[in-house]
Parts: C-alpha cells; structure tokens; sequence
C-alpha cells in the first residue's frame, strides 16, 4: 500500500458521470466503463457508449498493470497539492485501448524509461478520496 | 461555377496595444479592437450583422451589441476548442457570407488573461473554471496536470523519445521567433531577442519538454476582423485579402488541451484532417505557401503542424527549423511577428492580423512578395492570398 503520509491533493471534479470512477478506487480498484452491448472500453467516461448507442456502461476492474506512454515531471508554476514536482504520466493499460492521466510515484523522472511496466496503486487526496497512480513494476510494487 | 466560400475577404483589421495590463475592462478592449478593425474597412458598426468568437473568450455578445450600437445582428456563432478553434472563426465567417446569412462579419478575441487572472496558472477551481467543460480538469487537477503548458508536455514527450530530440532541439523555434519579435514594434519582446543558451538556461516547465521560453506569455489585448464578400471588400477602403480557402475539423475524440486518448496521439487527425482541406479548396498546396502562421501557444504546437501541411516529413521538423527554413528569405518564414510566444498571446488572431500584413506589403518582418499565407490553429486553417 502507499504510504499514509499527509495528503494534500486536491479532490478530482465531481461529475455524474465520472463519480463512480473514483468510488471504485475507493474500494480498491481501478475501474474502467465497459460497454454491457459490445463490450468496448471507453475512457474518458461518457453517458452512452459511441460505437453501439448502449445506454448500460458498467465499471470493470481493471487488472492494474500497465505501461508507460509518456511522463513529464511538472516544476513551474507549482502544481497545487504537491510538496514535491509530481511526475505526471500518461499510462496505457494492458487491457487495450484505454489511456490515463495519473502519477508515477516513488520514482525519479530519469528512473522511468518510455513503456516501463507499471501497476497501480492508490493514494489519497487532503480530503480523504483515492485516487489511481502508478509505481515502476521492477521496484515490487503492490507488495 | 466558382466555390462561394472561396468568394470571401478579409476586409478589414484592428487590435490593441498588447501588454501585460490593459487597464481596462475586457469589454473595453473588445470594443476597442473592434472599432479599430472598421475604421480598417471604411466600415460602420451598424453594416455588422454576424458575429463569430471561441470559447474562452469572457464577452458576452449581447454586452458587445449594446456598447456598440449593432442593429440587427443575424448570425452569432462561439465556437468550441478555444485557440485551436481560432481558423476556425474565418471558416465559419465565410460560410455565413457564402450562404448570405450574413453579409458583414466580425471575429473578436480580447481578454485580460495577465492582469485580471492568470490564464496559464495552475488551476485548482474547476467547478468555477472558465473552461471546465474540458476534460482535463477532471483527469488532470488531481495529478498536477493543471495548466497547458504541462498538458501540451505531456503528449509531446513520446514525440521526444520516438524521433530523438530534445528541448534544445525545440529551442531552434524560439530563437527565430523572438528574433521577428524583436524586429516588430507591436511584439511584447520588442528588441528583446535570446539565444539558443538562453532557451537552455530557462526554468523548466515541464522537465524534459518545455522550458519557459517554449511558452507563450499570457498577455492583455485585443484584435478583430470583419469578413465580408470579395466583390464588397473590393469596394471598401482597407486593402482587403481574399480567404482563398479556410477548413476546420474536430474528430472523434480529440478534445482541447489533453487529445491523448486516439490509438496515436503523434497523428494530429485535427490537423492533418484541416491540412487535406483546406490546400484542396484553395488549390494549392505546402509549396505554395510563402508564410506559415502556425499557432504556437507551446514550442511542440508548432512541430506537429508543420509536418501535418507537410511541410516537412514526421520527425523532421525540428531539423527543418533547425535549417534556417523559417528566415524571412528561407523557404518557408514562419511566424513572422514572432508568433504567440513573441508578440502576444491573442489565442491566435494576431496571427491572422500578421497574415493581412504581410499580404498588404506592411509587416514589420516582411516576405518579399508574399502571395500567399497560411494560418493553422490545430482544428482549423486559412489560406490568405493577395488580390
């Protein structure tokens, strides 16, 4: 698990569509929307799925591993919520298709190589929500 | 039969000063730049009957008719995608005055992002958010991905890693474009140009993509235009320059600030998509171009669109630049006032001000010649031509 240290992250924007995102990480889990008519994936989160008009999109567990596609580390302006510059990343998920935005934590920029496994695991905001980041796979993470 | 959408003119231009305070409201400086743009024209404020802006922009457009004393107004248009979104104004300009659904059209943009907010800050209020309907605010606030600056970083980095170049390698583009900025009077970096070493010694933004001299500089201003047929413009007392042709083209899940989420976010579809368009329309094609105003909020901007127009080949724009391609006797200038990075962050309609000014014979960094020019701002371009 990451560590309990103080959290000052900003809360994500709440939305009816997007909500549950976060409530699935609350619990533990990374959750992407899953089309119940054609089965695709979709992220971003959208009230309809675009390729089949299914109006039923249900949260599914993701396994939680990854790759990285891109990362940035962010030092000015100073992103608000952070101590140090965050590293930012954009991690593409082994299950195909589906893109975030999140953390890379515990890992300098230079330690992070493009396409580096990476899993999940789950930090909190000053709030008290979680939120999905990701750690390099070789540095045992999850463990 | 001719394309009436190839029948339109830019009729006339105005701006403000730029600066980083206007000293006054937004409203003002709208109508300031208005105002400026007719006296251009040899135009009334009364023959306006369209109005077409982008979101981002705070002007209401009823407050805009009321300080100015517009009649009857037929068309109004406010088009998403913010400054990528900006050639996209003049496409639907001319598709108002091809359709006759209006016959006198002015695109504004003025804002004072430096003085009355900060535009490029960190942005932690996103129910409040001017533009919360993006979703970044959702995806990004919670991780640090605040500001677009680190959103254009970002997407840019796997460019970095899959062709091989570095920050210094994107530094090229600024030192060109501050030098046209320090020749330009109107530029905010008026006389003040840099060097290669110091881009490198800029703070980092976003550590390994942009440094500040990669960014635009958020900046108080305003500019107009009004768009109107080429046979009226002709007629009119400002030296009109005909749109000899102007596209726009959002795609299916390109979104403004974080388009990462297509299976290759390396291919700009938006623009590549604008490119095929609106060289098809014109007739032409990249070698026919004598300068290139390519929207440059962030030094990555610039590289993807000049290999989306082909201008160059994937992963060779930075040599390209890199050449000296992009001098005003190379073979493609570009960015001619200094861009968005060096004469002012209008949200790219100072770009299409430039373009009426190098086509009029008047800019202060002048093309020899110049008969044609293209503006690109991502989701949308123009080709403007001498006529």
């Amino acid at each position: 698990m990451g560590e309990q240290r103080q959290s000052k992250r900003l809360d994500p924007m709440s939305t009816r569509n997007t909500d549950w995102f976060w409530e699935e990480a609350a619990e533990g889990r990374l959750s992407i929307q899953r089309c119940t008519g054609c089965g695709h994936l979709h992220h971003p989160p959208r009230p309809v799925c675009p390729d089949c008009h299914c109006l039923e999109l249900a949260p599914t567990q993701m396994s939680g591993r990854g790759t990285v596609y891109s990362r940035i580390q962010v030092h000015y302006p100073a992103p608000i919520g952070f101590d140090e510059a965050p590293v930012i990343a954009l991690i593409d998920l082994e299950e195909g298709g589906v893109r975030l935005i999140s953390n890379i934590v515990d890992a300098t920029l230079d330690e992070i190589e493009t396409d580096a496994p990476v899993v999940v695991d789950f930090e909190k905001t000053a709030k008290g929500k979680s939120l999905p980041v990701f750690r390099l796979a070789e540095k045992g993470a999850g463990a | 039969m001719s394309n009436p959408m190839t029948e339109c003119a830019i009729a006339g231009i105005g701006q403000t000063e730029f600066s980083t305070n206007s000293g006054r409201s937004e409203l003002r400086v709208a109508c300031d730049a208005i105002l400026a743009a007719l006296d251009d024209a040899g135009l009334e404020a009364k023959d306006i009957d369209g109005i077409v802006t982008y979101t981002i922009d705070n002007n209401d457009e009823v407050s805009l008719l009321r300080a100015l004393g517009i009649q009857d107004l037929k068309y109004s248009v406010r088009l998403p995608m913010g400054g990528g979104g900006s050639a996209m104004t003049l496409h639907h300009a001319c598709a108002a005055v091809a359709s006759g659904a209006a016959n006198t059209v002015v695109i504004w943009r003025a804002m004072n992002e430096r003085s009355e907010y900060r535009f490029g800050q960190p942005n932690s209020t996103p129910s409040g958010s001017r533009i919360s309907d993006m979703t970044y605010t959702i995806w990004g606030i919670p991780y640090g991905l605040q500001f677009p600056g680190a959103c254009s970083a970002l997407g840019f980095q796997r460019y970095m890693h899959k062709y091989g170049v570095t920050n210094a390698d994107l530094g090229h583009i600024v030192v060109q474009q501050r030098a046209y900025a320090a020749t330009n009077p109107l530029a905010r970096f008026y006389e003040r140009p840099i060097t290669l070493d110091d881009h490198q010694n800029s703070k980092w933004i976003a550590d390994p993509v942009l440094r500040l001299f990669d960014c635009c500089q958020e900046s108080d201003g305003g500019v107009a235009l009004l768009v109107t047929s080429r046979e009226r413009a002709r007629d009119l007392k400002g030296e009109h320059v005909r749109i000899l042709g102007s596209a726009a083209s959002i795609p299916y899940n390109v979104e403004p600030l974080t388009p990462y989420y297509t299976d290759d976010p390396m291919i700009m579809q938006q623009t590549v998509n604008a490119a095929q368009r609106v060289f098809e329309a014109a007739g032409v094609g990249p070698k026919d171009i004598d300068v290139a105003l390519l929207y440059d909020a962030f030094t990555p901007e610039v590289v993807h669109q000049l290999e989306a127009y082909g201008f160059c080949g994937d992963g060779e724009a930075l040599d390209f630049v890199k050449s000296g391609a992009c001098a005003i006797d190379g073979e493609l200038p570009l960015n001619t006032n200094g861009g968005l990075i060096g004469e002012a962050y209008i949200h790219g309609l100072n770009l299409v001000t430039e373009g009426v000014r190098q086509l009029r014979g008047v800019a202060s960094n002048q093309r020899k010649d110049a008969e044609l020019v293209l503006f690109s701002s991502g989701n949308g371009a123009v080709i403007l031509a001498k006529d």
